[in-house]
């Protein structure tokens, strides 16, 4: 079995009195370490998908393996732990907390866990992310470019075994777009993390161990690397 | 949010500007009693005037009354009569009403105040004579005189303590000596019809006086109209005596700021995200002018909804609790006069012009901020930044970690949170404890001594009570309690030295050793090795040197005062012959017998469970021992305090139903302010693997921290200002008022925790990415 399998998954919502299917049907696996790149034009709901997956949303129908537990019936605490232990998100609006310096947000992931904070790790990542002379600072104080590297950090200072991020190099210009992807394939190496990734850079996807386009909330095609 | 709070502040002032408003309506009602009094300085411009009026407007009905007293005093009794003197139709003024007889024709023909009878003889009739002592205004000392009694009348305010009676003017001049200097006349007219009419009249006559008989003899005039004599006098006890109206003051004044506190605390909440959204339309190229008038659009959406919305609530208000208001707050003081609930536009429109100028200084403020800054800027304004300082150990704890940096970042938010916490747990914090401690049957000061019936005095003619007569009294099964005393205008003189009047009386209490004890307990004197605890009550004790000799006995015997106490709900005090407060001594049984071997006793103040059947014993025996002693219901006054006080209670409850209600409200703004404006944040950390109990927690937290303090100082100094409040007419219970202070202050605090596990449980039942998405 897939690390990840995912089938039949179904999410809707209603645009007044019509009913709009966000994932219609939509099944898929994904192994243990993989780097799986999704595309799609906006509205075809890669985010939904990415959402589901993370145990931010709940689908409508279907369900969502995750190492053969089904997460769409955790309760409320559970997908807690789940987001916790196992997901580190990169959102495509960043979502730091603005109450809380740079080095803060990232450690917080590992502080809600009750973890210990892996000093040399969190450097290792900061230097690769050209972040770890902002530590100090608030996210007011800093530009969109490296809120995204520290909404990356944060998603990985935990060590979790699975990566979502939602259009994690949008904000951030080529060089660095270079330098956080192989940071994310790096860690997902050493760590054996499987990474899922929205993007919209054809270049980035090209590195993905599988490409999944999606349209219409159902998946339009695969193609493997 | 905005437009509920207008209404909220809107409802109240409509409210209480209604109740004054009604007060107001009530005083100048058509359909009310009034009267009407032209003052003179002499008596023929009264005369001349009087002939006028009668002549001009035959319908009305006047008097000429002589407003100089003369003191008397009734044989055997040590309460003054004052008399004045009339003529004319008595009831034409102050609100008197002829019962019985006529009005004085002869000059010993003496109109007598029907409530008095009692004190003269019960059975005496129109006709029969009354003997008095009055005082001299030239020789300055008391002469016999007997007078007929010519008709008896009822008025609003009879007072046996100082009873009025009337006698022809020119009767009364004569015992001035024949002086007509000094004093004033009145005329007064009072009759049924259309006030603004007959004030007009009032004028023409007053001017066609004036031409009849020019101004030689207007020496100064006033003239006063008065539609309801018995509301004007409330609404001026209400301005006089404090402790109502300073309750209610100071209530108007907690509600004011905690409103103002809460509406600030709103804007500075949204004020970041105006100084945002107008940074967007100005980069779209809205220019300042624009700015302005989109602002002032807002502003009128706000305010006309907010108004809309509180017009609605004060509309179910007046539905609902109308009558409610009006029999317990209105009628609350047996005003015996009609009033009826009227809307106080000006209150309302007050209130609406306030919260406008409010609202016009915040716009202002964020027009100011918006044409400092670039549009950029003002697209990214955050509101409140700077230093926030290290986190320090709260850094290992998340919930601690994001919630005191939420704190610590929005501090002036957390300020006005804390202010208008405080603000609300001390005004219903001292609320409680005043109405706890004005428990009618339980707490006025002393009990026991407070639970008279009776009060019964004796007569000077007849024999004084003695001990055992007292003992027996004592012995009966209905009597819970009895005060004996004695006042006497002839045992006592002042010691050399002393500013004490001629004639002074003092009166005496002795009381049994239980009350006594817990009096000098109350006020810090310690009983012990005191053989002759004599002391001073507090009520006329200013010009009295304490620990020197003030006093001496018949016998020559020097009376220390061993220092001044204060039996506050003690409700009776004479006055002296000479016109001052008479002096009265506290003691217990054992000086009492000290000072005065016989034991004579003048006076007994009754305690009964059961006063009827007290009564009848009471009587009974005085009867079966020859004593004949006067009863006085008038003078029952534990039973005028007791339903004073119950009557405040009930509007008193009514008032702290309605802070209850705004504490509540003022709670739940801001603790919903407060969340909703962190829902975003409260997304972002769930998506972070934050459990339910955590984000409660945090809530928890955030709002408690901010609040304890101000809970804390509130529940402590709700004391002193209760104390303050409640020190003059009801005196204090410390013990009592902690209690209540920290039940109320954890009431607020149990309310505003389990409001922030309610709203923590809500926030978590959100979807996360809507909350994460959220602006």
């Amino acid at each position: 079995m897939s690390y990840i399998e995912i089938r039949s998954l179904y999410k809707t919502y209603f645009q007044g009195n019509e009913k709009i299917y966000a994932l219609n049907d939509l099944s898929l696996s994904i192994e243990k370490g993989e780097f799986l790149a999704i595309l799609g034009p906006s509205g075809s709901g890669k985010s939904t998908l990415l959402h589901i997956l993370g145990g931010l949303d709940s689908p409508a129908m279907g369900s969502v393996l995750i190492n053969g537990t089904d997460i769409s019936k955790y309760s409320d605490m559970e997908l807690a732990r789940y987001r916790r232990k196992t997901v580190g998100f990169v959102f495509q609006s960043f979502n730091l907390l603005p109450a809380l310096t740079v080095q803060e947000n990232i450690e917080m992931p590992v502080l809600i866990d009750e973890g210990t904070i892996d000093k040399e790790y969190l450097e290792e990542i900061e230097k690769g992310l050209e972040i770890d002379d902002l530590m100090k600072r608030f996210p007011s104080q800093i530009s969109g470019g490296q809120m995204q590297r520290v909404a990356i950090a944060r998603a990985l200072a935990n060590k979790p075994t699975l990566i979502l991020a939602d259009e994690p190099t949008g904000n951030l210009d080529s060089e660095i777009s270079e330098k956080v992807l192989s940071l994310f394939l790096e860690t997902c190496r050493r760590y054996g993390q499987t990474l899922v990734m929205i993007t919209h850079n054809e270049e980035i996807a090209a590195k993905a161990d599988r490409i999944v386009r999606i349209r219409d909330g159902k998946i339009d095609c695969v193609r493997k690397k | 949010m905005i437009a509920a709070v207008v209404a909220m502040i809107s409802v109240i002032a409509a409210v209480g500007g209604s109740i004054e408003e009604s007060y107001n309506a009530a005083i100048g009602n058509l359909s009310q009693p009034w009267e009407y009094r032209a003052l003179f300085d002499d008596l023929k411009s009264a005369e001349c005037f009087a002939e006028v009026l009668n002549s001009q407007m035959p319908e009305t009905s006047s008097a000429i009354n002589l407003n100089a007293q003369m003191e008397g005093r009734i044989n055997g009794l040590d309460y003054y009569i004052r008399i004045g003197g009339v003529r004319g139709d008595l009831s034409a003024s102050f609100n008197n009403s002829l019962i019985e007889g006529g009005y004085p024709e002869e000059a010993t023909d003496i109109l007598v105040d029907n409530a008095y009878r009692t004190y003269i003889d019960p059975e005496c009739s129109v006709g029969d004579g009354i003997a008095f002592k009055i005082l001299s205004p030239v020789s300055g000392e008391y002469f016999d005189v007997t007078y007929r009694i010519c008709g008896f009348f009822v008025t609003q305010h009879s007072d046996v303590t100082n009873m009025t009676a009337y006698m022809d003017i020119d009767s009364v001049l004569d015992l001035l000596s024949g002086s007509q200097e000094g004093y004033t006349y009145s005329v007064s007219v009072k009759n049924a019809g259309d006030y603004e009419k007959i004030s007009d009249a009032m004028n023409v006559l007053l001017n066609y006086f004036k031409d009849e008989y020019g101004t030689e003899y207007k020496t100064e005039w006033d003239e006063r109209v008065i539609t309801n004599s018995k509301l004007l006098d409330l609404t001026g006890d209400r301005k006089n005596s404090g402790s109502v109206s300073l309750v209610f003051v100071v209530l108007g004044i907690f509600i004011g700021f905690s409103s103002l506190f809460m509406f600030i605390n709103l804007f500075q909440m949204t004020y970041p995200d105006k100084v945002r959204k107008y940074g967007v339309i100005r980069s779209l190229g809205l220019d300042r002018k624009q700015m302005i008038v989109s602002l002032l659009l807002e502003l009128d959406l706000y305010i006309v909804c907010g108004a809309a919305l509180g017009l609605a609530f004060y509309k179910i208000i007046e539905t609902i609790y109308g009558e409610i208001i009006i029999k317990s707050f209105l009628h609350g003081f047996d005003l015996g006069v009609d009033i009826n609930w009227h809307f106080s536009l000006s209150a309302f429109g007050w209130s609406v012009l306030l919260i406008i100028l409010i609202v016009l200084g915040v716009d202002a403020w964020v027009m100011i901020r918006n044409m400092r800054i670039s549009p950029i800027e003002a697209m990214h304004y955050l509101g409140e930044t700077g230093r926030i300082g290290s986190l320090g150990k709260m850094k290992k704890n998340p919930v601690m970690a994001v919630g005191s940096r939420n704190i610590r970042r929005s501090k002036w938010r957390s300020v006005y949170t804390a202010v208008n916490i405080f603000i609300v747990t001390l005004l219903l914090c001292t609320f409680g404890e005043v109405l706890g401690c004005m428990d009618p049957d339980d707490n006025i000061i002393y009990t026991k001594s407070n639970m008279f019936d009776y009060e019964f005095f004796k007569d000077d003619g007849l024999t004084y009570l003695t001990a055992a007569n007292i003992e027996y009294l004592r012995s009966l099964d209905c009597i819970t309690n009895l005060c004996v005393g004695r006042t006497s205008t002839h045992d006592f003189y002042p010691a050399p030295g002393q500013a004490i009047a001629e004639n002074s009386h003092v009166q005496i209490r002795i009381y049994e050793d239980e009350i006594f004890e817990r009096i000098c307990n109350d006020n810090g004197w310690d009983l012990d090795g005191n053989d002759m605890p004599v002391y001073l009550q507090l009520l006329n004790a200013e010009n009295i040197p304490l620990s020197e000799v003030v006093l001496r006995d018949g016998s020559g015997n020097e009376i220390s005062i061993n220092g001044i106490i204060s039996i506050q709900a003690d409700p009776f005090n004479l006055t002296t012959l000479a016109g001052v407060d008479s002096l009265v001594l506290v003691m217990n049984e054992a000086a009492g017998k000290q000072l005065f071997e016989d034991y004579d006793i003048n006076y007994v103040f009754v305690a009964s469970d059961n006063e009827h059947e007290a009564y009848d014993m009471i009587t009974g025996y005085f009867d079966s021992i020859g004593i004949d002693m006067y009863y006085s219901d008038l003078k029952d006054m534990t039973k005028v305090m007791r339903d004073s006080l119950r009557s405040m209670l009930s509007i008193g409850i009514y008032v702290m139903t309605c802070l209850a209600l705004m504490t509540l409200v003022n709670i739940i703004c801001n603790i919903t302010l407060n969340v909703r404006m962190r829902s975003r944040e409260y997304g972002i950390i769930r998506a972070l693997g934050m459990e339910r109990k955590d984000i409660v927690k945090l809530i928890v937290y955030e709002v408690v921290s901010v609040s304890t303090f101000a809970v804390i100082i509130a529940m402590v100094m709700s004391i002193p200002v209760s104390s303050f409040l409640l020190y003059d007419s009801y005196g204090t219970n410390i013990l009592k008022q902690i209690v209540i202070g920290i039940s109320c202050g954890a009431g607020i605090y149990l309310a505003m925790y389990y409001l922030c596990t309610l709203i923590g449980k809500e926030q978590f039942s959100k979807n996360i990415v809507g909350l994460t998405r959220q602006e």
